[in-house]
């Protein structure tokens, strides 16, 4: 196929001149400006500094939930990665998937102190955790195994009866939840002060 | 900006321009993405936790033959009432509708060198009682050190506390 010699381009009889003057610098005022990126870098060091203070290696464990307001505690340890209850005023969750309502969870209504639904999934988080990750067979690990695996987050609205916490403590503990921790805002508190006078 | 500047050889006295202008572009870059990174994992909602033994017994309505060696603090309605071993209970009567959780801590601060090291510690609200009044005792305890930490039902401490 033989070589043409390309005809014009579409918008080539346009004729930019005061562009093309502008860019060789003919009239007053040269279009290419500098911009000052100082202020820019500044501005991004600072939110990059702030970040890494504030980043967390574990992550996000627990998300808050509209409904619960934890309590807020002085003397509190760092979270771990374990399955997490969640009890509201309305309802009980587990791992952010509703459960059951809060309303009836009593003595009374449940005199074995268990509650099905809870056992439930419960269960089958066990037996998942099992399949995942079975029991170690060196002693060591193996014991570290267990600790990790009787694990639970309670993270319950302020204003919830002990009674409902003591439903859910109770089930959790026949499944083999039995160190419970209580999930909390760790900060100031009113006791702050009181500690602080004391020692 | 942007770019660096070449030395122009041959210039005036044969003297190479020392201003020289850094590309920023990949400086600029870097930090794009460190600040897009951290911002997808930060992590906003800082929590923490209190940790506890499970032990949720059954209720004892009858006063046990020997006094267990632990510290009991019941929650109820009326306020607390603290219990070492074998001594007489303490009651910390509620007032203005507010649980005296200051003169619970300032009493286990003054008792804290008496008692025994790590001593076993049973926190026991009533049914109706507040989590946050029980997580309260709880932070009082932590705060002390006293972390040896067990909850129960009231009911199954009232026995010892009579």
């Amino acid at each position: 196929m033989p070589i043409k010699v390309p005809g014009s381009r579409a918008g080539s009889s346009i004729h930019l001149t005061g562009l093309k003057v502008g860019i060789k610098g003919g009239s007053g005022r040269n279009v290419l400006v500098n911009l000052n990126l100082t202020p820019m870098i500044d501005m991004f060091v600072i939110l990059l500094v702030f970040l890494l203070m504030v980043f967390s290696a574990s992550g996000e464990i627990l998300f808050a939930q509209k409904d619960i307001q934890l309590p807020k505690a002085f003397a509190s340890k760092p979270l771990v990665r374990v399955p997490i209850i969640g009890i509201s005023m309305d309802v009980i969750l587990f791992e952010g998937g509703k459960v059951m309502f809060t309303n009836g969870v009593s003595e009374k209504n449940y005199p074995d102190l268990k509650l099905p639904e809870l056992t439930k999934v419960l269960k089958s988080s066990r037996a998942a955790f099992l399949r995942e990750h079975p029991m170690p067979v060196d002693r060591d690990k193996a014991i570290k195994w267990f600790e990790n695996s009787k694990q639970i987050i309670i993270q319950a609205d302020n204003g919830v009866p002990f009674e409902v916490i003591r439903m859910v403590m109770t089930t959790a503990a026949h499944e083999g939840y039995s160190a419970i921790n209580f999930a909390v805002v760790p900060g100031k508190s009113a006791l702050d002060d009181v500690i602080k006078n004391a020692t | 900006m942007g770019g660096v500047s070449e030395p122009i050889p041959g210039g005036k006295g044969g003297k190479k321009p020392v201003n020289v202008e850094l590309n920023l572009v990949p400086f600029i870059d870097l930090l794009v993405v460190c600040i897009t990174f951290l911002l997808l994992t930060a992590v906003w909602t800082q929590t923490g936790r209190i940790n506890i033994d499970q032990s949720v017994q059954k209720p004892q309505q009858e006063k046990p033959k020997e006094p267990p060696k632990r510290l009991t603090i019941m929650i109820d309605k009326k306020g607390y009432t603290m219990k070492w071993a074998e001594e007489r209970p303490e009651p910390m009567m509620v007032a203005g509708g507010k649980y005296p959780i200051e003169a619970l801590t300032k009493r286990l601060e003054g008792m804290k060198e008496t008692l025994p090291k790590d001593p076993r510690i049973v926190v026991a609200p009533e049914d109706s009682i507040a989590y946050a009044e029980m997580i309260l005792v709880m932070d009082a305890l932590m705060g002390l050190e006293m972390d040896n930490i067990m909850v129960a039902d009231a009911a199954s401490v009232i026995g010892e506390m009579m």
